[in-house]
């Protein structure tokens, strides 16, 4: 991914990362295209997670956790400036779990939660709005519409995790994270977060780590390959699901190891 | 490369290749029958290239099956993918050099043995070219080696010559001796039937250059060169 007609989200170089004395990440150089899903695949343990999390600064609360390299957005922002408020980065990059974890709050409030705190609504009505449009750009709007005062938690697991999308869009990031989105769900609610991103790419830059080899070859045009902590190969997921250069990328995903 | 974790799918996949190595030596088996039939004219050599050849038919369907079925349970990617893709368009390939040879057996036990010998030791020729290109292509299928595809499928443009040259002599002949036509384009169409086979083994030596390289290369380049 080092095309200079391509314009990057997120621009990543020699990052290591430690937990204590054990090397998670060596060496990584990985670029993010802007408006493109790309998938982050490999075995458990091989460090796609730990990269993930490294890009919205959630490993800063682990102790043991040392993250050093580069990380640049948009060309011009350093993630891990100290003159970036975490909050700041975390309103530019959004977050999704390999579990639905709605707050125990109303559809409404799970929702409306962000804007309130960055401030970025002026009315209730703005909000309101925003609510709205954060549920529809989530494909959730009309199967909630009628309930928005009711408990998140009552939702179903595909329900609650398009919410926890909707929440993440709400506060209008530019870059979603998303860590095995699907893993917890049945094939029509993963059928649906996967139609999703494929909607949401055209306003968001999407990097989402995955187990499922065909979903990563479905929702993604950019795969990367991470194995033992290091990058083994990344190019257009076409190339990685037809002929990938490196004899251990095709291993992998012929289901010959891991 | 290494075994896949999942035995079944290896063995599902290593069944297709053996039973794409199997359909290949019927079919060598058959064309070299053939070969002779041009010169015996032997309804015995027509009647068993004719057996073979359901053999040949039933080798197709079953690997077609056999393909779509791994398509829909193990959904290959990468160099599996590439494998049953292979399997699926060599085999039917190989199914219609089946049916030449069929074609041409039959011709050849029915037309008049009224042609300059010389004609036909110039048909024997020629298929046993093809035969030897047969040959090749398949090796390299089973071999995955992709420099001896690219050998073959350049051999596939002398095959084509040295069809032109017979096919002009054969016409030379019926125009110089109108007795023989009748035979002649029997025999013309054995020639044609030859160098069909010769193509269908220079697409068999694409889709073994796609198998091995992902891709479909460009072969007027290797004309050329």
């Amino acid at each position: 991914m080092v095309d200079n007609n391509i314009n990057f989200a997120l621009k990543t170089n020699n990052v290591y990362v430690h937990y204590g004395n054990k090397m998670a990440i060596n060496n990584v150089a990985l670029d993010f295209p802007k408006n493109e899903v790309t998938s982050l695949i490999g075995p458990s343990g091989c460090g796609k997670s730990t990269f993930l999390r490294c890009l919205n600064r959630m490993n800063d609360v682990i102790e043991s956790c040392k993250v050093e390299g580069s990380f640049i957005m948009n060309n011009t922002i350093d993630i891990y400036s100290n003159d970036l408020p975490i909050e700041s980065l975390r309103e530019k990059i959004g977050m999704v779990f390999q579990k639905p974890n709605p707050f125990p709050k109303s559809i409404y409030e799970n929702v409306a939660y962000g804007p309130k705190i960055h401030g970025i609504t002026s009315s209730q009505s703005e909000l309101d709005d925003l609510v709205k449009d954060s549920l529809h750009r989530a494909g959730l709007y009309d199967e909630v519409k009628d309930r928005l005062s009711d408990v998140a938690t009552g939702l179903s697991g595909g329900q609650q995790q398009r919410l926890c999308i909707a929440r993440a869009i709400s506060i209008k990031p530019e870059i979603i994270l998303m860590d095995e989105p699907c893993s917890a769900l049945d094939p029509i609610a993963t059928a649906k977060i996967e139609e999703l991103i494929n909607e949401l790419k055209e306003n968001y830059t999407i990097i989402i780590v995955t187990h499922s080899m065909s979903q990563a070859s479905r929702v993604s045009s950019k795969t990367a390959f991470f194995h033992l902590g290091n990058l083994i190969e990344e190019g257009d997921t076409t190339k990685i699901f037809t002929k990938p250069d490196k004899e251990q990328t095709n291993d992998y995903i012929t289901g010959r190891f891991g | 490369m290494n075994e896949h974790t999942d035995k079944n799918f290896e063995s599902r996949l290593t069944l297709i290749r053996d039973q794409l190595s199997e359909m290949s030596a019927l079919i060598e088996k058959q064309l070299s029958l053939a070969i002779n039939c041009i010169k015996s004219k032997e309804s015995d050599c027509s009647e068993t290239i004719q057996r073979l050849d359901l053999e040949v038919d039933q080798f197709e369907k079953t690997i077609r099956d056999d393909c779509f079925e791994v398509l829909t349970l193990h959904q290959p990617v990468a160099s599996d993918l590439r494998l049953v893709f292979t399997a699926l368009k060599v085999s039917k390939e190989m199914e219609r050099i089946g049916d030449h040879c069929r074609g041409l057996s039959n011709k050849a036990i029915k037309s008049k043995s009224d042609l300059d010998p010389e004609i036909i030791e110039g048909l024997t020729s020629l298929g046993k070219s093809v035969l030897s290109l047969v040959h090749e292509v398949f090796d390299s299928l089973f071999k995955d080696n992709q420099d001896k595809a690219k050998e073959s499928w350049r051999r596939d443009l002398e095959i084509d010559k040295l069809y032109k040259s017979i096919l002009k002599t054969l016409i030379n002949k019926m125009e110089q001796n109108e007795s023989i036509v009748e035979s002649g384009t029997q025999h013309i169409l054995i020639a044609k039937s030859l160098e069909r086979i010769g193509d269908h083994a220079a697409n068999i030596a694409e889709e073994v250059i796609f198998n091995i390289s992902g891709q479909y290369l460009d072969l007027e380049k290797i004309k050329i060169q």
